[in-house]
């Protein structure tokens, strides 16, 4: 009930408007209650009073009455016609006013409710970016998004619907009630005997249809999750010409779809009925009481009539409510799930250093200890001490897990250090603001991420309203440029992933090292980020990059000694600390780490050279023995050679 | 390519042969149509009957008997209550509402048989032309576009010709009992409320439309918000390094606005029309309460009382059926497109198919003879040329080069995964195109570069390409992979696709699985690429096994594991550059030497940077 009661915080200022819907709501649904009464005073009064020739003098009976009674003309003879116009107008113009009144209340609590959704998706969506990178790593994505969208959606339909709906029911069946006991309060009584068998009985039935129907989903999800499974694997299918199976596979998930959905069908068939049967019980019970009071004189025919759109009034709503409850149910879980991703803290971007000049980029790391979770007795960086020189080209090498990309996440500050410091330029790295921090470091990610729009706005990422031009040039030093051109379609325009557009891990990677160099930064990092790509290509990258990187502290994680050999300074980090730094030279003379991958190049000329020279004997017996097979073949090679 | 697919059914004015169409599948249970239609019309009648029965009772029962009663008493008599007519009535009522609730009881029985069972149907019929679409139809569609096809537009579709037939055809019935049965009471009152009637129709059709046109652009900006959403989750790293949280936040606003903007129209549109609706109702209402308030009171009355009162109820419900059809009619337009994707998803035709009088191969020898080849994917963009090439039965051949160099494609024509667009290729000296596709293919053991399991168990992943394997030969064909570690986890389940396993893993299942086919022609499409080197160190032991007694073909990324190959090719530009055994390339110095050397040298490095 807290859950639900959180609706209006997210209503915010708009709440007043979603009551002022609710009102407007109640008093359509009053006027509503004045339709059955006008043709009871044209059954009662007016017809009886004509013709009885003016003989019967007609008085008010009830508050209602009286109120209509003011509207109308003198009960004279000749006012016949005036008398049915004055009814019909007071009928039009309750009619009117009713639907005036909920176009209004409708319209209201769409607006507002709209309003309201609008805010929370920018508040959520705005909330999310700004989560640190921690609470991302421990929450699954396919999640959060259903959060987002499912969520607010069963949100949306409550305000917008089930509120609105249950409100104007039970309007309904109050306003029908009262009206009925105004008549006659026994009448009024007996036309709601099963109303409350027809109410619980829709509860309990819901309960129920929701077990069923879940099943039902579920079957139904496993059905799709069959078909999903074998169009990923197609070409396995196809592959083991299992096409056969597969049909049956599917087929015996289908037909169990079906005998739920039958199942689900069978249930509401028991349902629907019985409760018509209820409603007609009661509206038959309601007209012989009816009749029998009004054959007893106790009511008049006018109010008989009258009764009877009451009565039919207050069983009908009793049907549906039970269904809106039943699907109200999800709100509160839903509301909940919001509220704990709205509850969780933003990360904080401020810090004393905040914009000014460029950073030199004078790196220090002591001491450096840091774990992802504070329960892993194991650190990812262990007490990692070295210093980068501003303008120097460093490379960081060392094995999986020994905390190079850890690094760089604690030089973005997307995580603290749990002991020692990191200085930047002399100051330490928390009175950076992240946000100037960031702007200033231009990093390209181990796993490069493409936003599906145009390649230009993926290049022009941090800068929507660059020139072309200038997208080209960096385009140029990723050494995309040229495949952008011929093989993409629509070349800059051409958008990620649409129309079966696909790019390669490399092509990928090559265009966000176009991303970040056209951000121009002060602190250029590369995390790995030529991996896919080709060694002449990567080469190609290089030499375009030297100009830029010159003056340019730049930080390079690689994998392949070849492309590091020309850095300033390598680091060679092992099981989170620093093993070995220096130039390529240093690190050779120094016969560590370093020198032993380096000789992997050496070592293998050699290799090559013995394992020729040895089977030189064995592949000549080998394949003098097939020769004569192959003749034929060598001839056709010629002729396409 | 989905777009460009859904482009060519925006045509309008179809939904009559498309209804045709889907009646057609309905029409396949005739009883279960003709006792929903004849159970709905029975609850159209009986509701249309309704005001007259009210009419009848307040007419020969109630007036009657309450002027008497008033006569009697006004005569000082102490009136006799006479409860039989009034009981009558009710049992009347009440046994109208039975029929009510046992047509309801029936209709809806059928209805859902119908759904259920064309729904059943339709699905059937798409999976199964899903199996035989070929290749070159996957290569265009995407998985989760072909996914919704089955899931949600089958939906849509049937639940417009059970629930939403339902509304239509009562709609109708009680639109034309109502105008028959007021016409034989009074026809100027008649006359009345049926004008209301295509003010009503072309009003609810009108306001209809709007709301569809506003709701369908809402669900676009709803899938362009969760594309949002889900993007910029993922992205999240690449907005956090780059600083860019404000500015999609801020962007992002533009298109919830745009998602409130249409949401609120569609709502709007939905507010004004029930209050319209019924508001013209009530104007006919009105005119009904003037005229037949006139004539009740008229000496002599032309009508009763009940009349009026009846007159009254018909012009105020006269508003439903008009609803319920112009409903019916919004919800056939809101799923026209669905129902025509998903007509021509199944009349398409696969590229491929057996063609008549294809005969079944034997046990395939395994040569294998490319005859001046030629093939594209698309047209213009030529990816092998004239390729003439010939395996011998038992040969192990692997296939290097530089991505898209024809290296897949090659084994793609083998498999006949596509056919040649020129050229002839043979096995066994038989031209495959005059073979079934069923013969070749189970012969085939293939093993392709992301592997690919099926929810299960291990077991069941192995035994795919043969279900009756015995306990041995499943342990025998993990063991020539050298996946002896899932001997005792053959009963773990493996999850959806896979999941439950690491990359490596998943490939030696499939590589199991392959094996234990017993291929006649085995082909591996660089499928070690995705194994770490310890699992590749064991496929390698298990290849060499694999090889023995049959053509083997062989794709590999990291040229170690294609050493052993009786032959080499260097593909280069779908031409074959080189084609000897390791050492007769090695020493040549060519194309291949360059290659191996450079990987061995990065590979060496990696593992040292790996461990």
């Amino acid at each position: 009930m807290k859950s639900f009661l959180k609706i209006f915080e997210i209503l915010d200022k708009w709440k007043y408007h979603y009551i002022t819907a609710a009102v407007l709501l109640l008093i359509s649904v009053s006027m509503r209650m004045l339709e059955p009464k006008i043709l009871q005073i044209v059954v009662d009064k007016v017809i009886v009073f004509f013709l009885s020739d003016g003989k019967t003098r007609m008085v008010a009976d009830d508050a209602v009455s009286k109120l209509i009674y003011n509207f109308l003309p003198e009960w004279k003879l000749e006012n016949l016609s005036i008398m049915l116009i004055y009814l019909g107008v007071i009928f039009l113009v309750v009619s009117l006013f009713r639907g005036l009144f909920s176009f209004v209340s409708s319209a209201l609590s769409a607006s507002s409710t709209e309003k309201a959704m609008k805010k929370l998706r920018d508040k959520l969506f705005s909330h999310i970016q700004q989560l640190p990178l921690e609470y991302y790593s421990k929450t699954p994505t396919g999640e959060l998004v259903q959060r987002c969208t499912g969520d607010v959606e069963t949100i949306r339909k409550f305000s917008s619907m089930h509120v609105v709906e249950v409100l104007r029911l039970t309007a309904v069946f109050i306003g029908a009630f009262t009206m009925m006991a105004l008549i006659n309060i026994n009448y009024a009584l007996i036309a709601v005997m099963f109303v409350p068998v027809i109410f619980f009985g829709g509860i309990f039935f819901f309960r129920k249809e929701g077990k069923i129907w879940r099943e039902h989903e579920k079957r139904q999800d496993k059905l799709t999750s069959i078909v999903q499974e074998n169009l990923s694997g197609i070409r396995v299918v196809k592959a083991f010409a299992k096409e056969q199976y597969e049909i049956e596979k599917f087929t015996s998930m289908n037909k169990e779809k079906k005998e739920w959905g039958l199942k689900l069908m069978g249930l509401h068939r028991i349902f629907w009925p019985s409760s018509d049967f209820f409603v007609h019980l009661q509206i038959a019970i309601s007209i012989f009481a009816g009749g029998y009071f009004a054959l007893s004189n106790t009511i008049t025919v006018g109010e008989f009539v009258a009764f009877y759109s009451y009565a039919t009034l207050v069983t009908w709503p009793m049907r549906r409510v039970p269904q809106l409850i039943s699907e109200m149910g999800m709100t509160s879980v839903a509301i909940d799930r919001l509220y704990s991703i709205l509850d969780t803290e933003e990360e904080k971007y401020e810090g004393k250093i905040n914009g000014g000049k460029k950073i030199l980029g004078n790196i220090e790391f002591k001491d450096v200890y840091f774990r992802y979770d504070k329960n892993d007795p194991h650190y990812v960086l262990n007490g990692a001490s070295f210093k980068i020189n501003a303008c120097e080209n460093i490379a960081l090498l060392g094995p999986t897990g020994s905390g190079k990309s850890t690094i760089i996440s604690l030089l973005l500050r997307f995580y603290e250090p749990e002991n020692g410091t990191i200085t930047i330029d002399g100051k330490n790295i928390n009175e950076y603001s992240k946000t100037y921090l960031r702007h200033k470091f231009g990093v390209v990610l181990q796993k490069p991420f493409l936003f599906s729009t145009t390649l230009k706005d993926n290049i022009a990422y941090v800068q929507p309203d660059t020139e072309l031009d200038e997208v080209i040039e960096s385009a140029k030093v990723a050494n995309i440029h040229r495949i952008i051109e011929e093989i993409f379609p629509k070349s800059y325009e051409t958008v990620v992933g649409e129309k079966g557009v696909t790019l390669s891990g490399g092509q990928k990677q090559r265009v966000t090292l176009a991303r970040t160099l056209l951000k121009n930064p002060d602190i250029l990092v590369l995390d790995d980020s030529t991996s896919s790509v080709d060694s002449e290509t990567e080469f190609e990258i290089q030499k375009a990059l030297r100009g830029i990187i010159e003056d340019k502290t730049t930080i390079v994680i690689a994998h392949r000694i070849t492309s590091i050999q020309d850095c300033d300074r390598i680091i060679v980090l092992d099981k989170g600390k620093v093993i070995e730094s220096g130039t390529h030279e240093e690190l050779i003379a120094n016969n560590g780490f370093y020198k032993k991958i380096y000789d992997i190049q050496v070592s293998i000329e050699d290799e090559i050279n013995d394992e020729l020279s040895e089977n030189r004997e064995a592949s000549n017996v080998k394949h003098e023995t097939r020769d004569s097979k192959r003749q034929p073949l060598n001839g056709k090679h010629e002729k396409i050679k | 390519m989905s777009k460009l697919n859904e482009k060519k059914f925006k045509t309008k004015g179809a939904i009559i042969p498309f209804l045709r169409k889907l009646f057609t599948y309905s029409m396949k249970y005739p009883k279960w149509v003709w006792g929903f239609t004849i159970c709905v019309l029975l609850v159209a009648v009986v509701e249309a009957i309704f005001p007259i029965v009210w009419m009848k009772l307040l007419d020969n029962v109630i007036i009657p008997a309450v002027s008497q009663y008033k006569d009697a008493y006004a005569q000082g008599l102490k009136p006799e209550l006479d409860l039989n007519g009034l009981w009558n009535f009710s049992l009347i009522f009440f046994a109208m509402g039975m029929v009510i609730a046992a047509a309801v009881y029936g209709f809806i029985g059928f209805a859902g048989k119908i759904q259920e069972n064309v729904m059943y149907e339709i699905r059937q019929e798409l999976f199964i032309k899903l199996q035989e679409l070929s290749f070159s139809f996957y290569d265009k569609s995407a998985v989760g576009w072909l996914l919704s096809r089955i899931s949600s537009d089958t939906v849509k579709v049937t639940e417009l010709i059970s629930w939403g037939l339902i509304e239509v055809v009562w709609g109708i019935g009680m639109l034309v009992f109502c105008v028959i049965i007021m016409f034989a009471y009074n026809w100027q009152l008649a006359l009345i409320v049926t004008t209301a009637v295509p003010v009503l129709t072309v009003v609810s059709i009108k306001i209809r439309m709007l709301i569809l046109q506003y709701s369908r652009e809402a669900r676009r900006y709803n899938s362009e918000i969760t594309a949002a959403f889900n993007e910029h989750i993922n992205g999240i790293e690449v907005n956090k390094s780059m600083v860019q949280e404000e500015r999609v936040s801020r962007e992002f606003q533009g298109l919830s606005e745009k998602m409130r903007h249409s949401s609120y129209k569609s709502a709007y549109y939905s507010a004004i029309f029930m209050p319209l609706v019924i508001f013209i109702g009530s104007v006919a209402a009105t005119v009904v309460i003037y005229f037949g308030g006139n004539m009740a009171v008229a000496l002599p009355p032309t009508i009763t009382v009940g009349t009026l009162a009846a007159f009254f109820g018909y012009a105020t419900v006269m508003f439903e059926p008009v609803l319920d059809i112009s409903r019916f009619y919004a919800q056939a337009q809101g799923s026209l497109s669905a129902g025509e994707r998903i007509f021509s998803l199944l009349d398409t035709k696969p590229v491929i198919y057996n063609s008549n009088g294809a005969k079944d191969f034997n046990k395939i020898k395994g040569d294998i003879e490319f005859e001046d080849i030629t093939f594209h994917y698309e047209e213009g963009k030529k990816v092998i040329e004239n390729m003439n090439l010939k395996i011998y039965a038992g040969e192990s051949i692997a296939l290097v080069g530089e991505t898209g160099g024809g290296k897949s494609t090659i084994i793609n024509l083998i498999c006949r995964f596509y056919e040649p667009t020129g050229g002839v290729l043979k096995i066994d000296g038989l031209d495959y195109k005059d073979m079934t596709m069923h013969s070749l293919r189970s012969q085939l053991g293939v093993v392709l570069q992301t592997p690919h399991l099926f929810s299960g168990t291990v077991k069941e992943n192995i035994i795919y390409g043969r279900a009756n394997a015995t306990e041995d030969e499943i342990t025998e064909a993990l063991r020539q992979v050298g996946a002896e570690d899932f001997i005792h986890r053959l009963d773990e389940e493996v999850g959806e696709g896979g999941e439950n396993l690491s990359m490596g893993e998943k490939q030696l299942v499939s590589f199991a699985r392959a094996v234990l086919a017993d291929p006649r022609i085995f082909i591996m499409d660089e499928a070690t690429s995705s194994v770490d080197t310890i699992t590749e160190a064991n496929i390698q032991r298990g290849i060499l096994g694999i090889m023995e007694g049959r053509t083997s073909i062989i794709i590999a990324h990291r040229l170690s594991t294609i050493k052993h190959c009786d032959r080499i090719l260097v593909i280069s530009k779908g031409r074959i550059m080189e084609d000897g055994s390791h050492y007769d390339l090695m020493r040549r110095k060519g194309m291949y030497y360059n290659l191996y050397t450079r990987q061995l040298r990065e590979q060496r490095e990696k593992e040292m940077l790996a461990t």
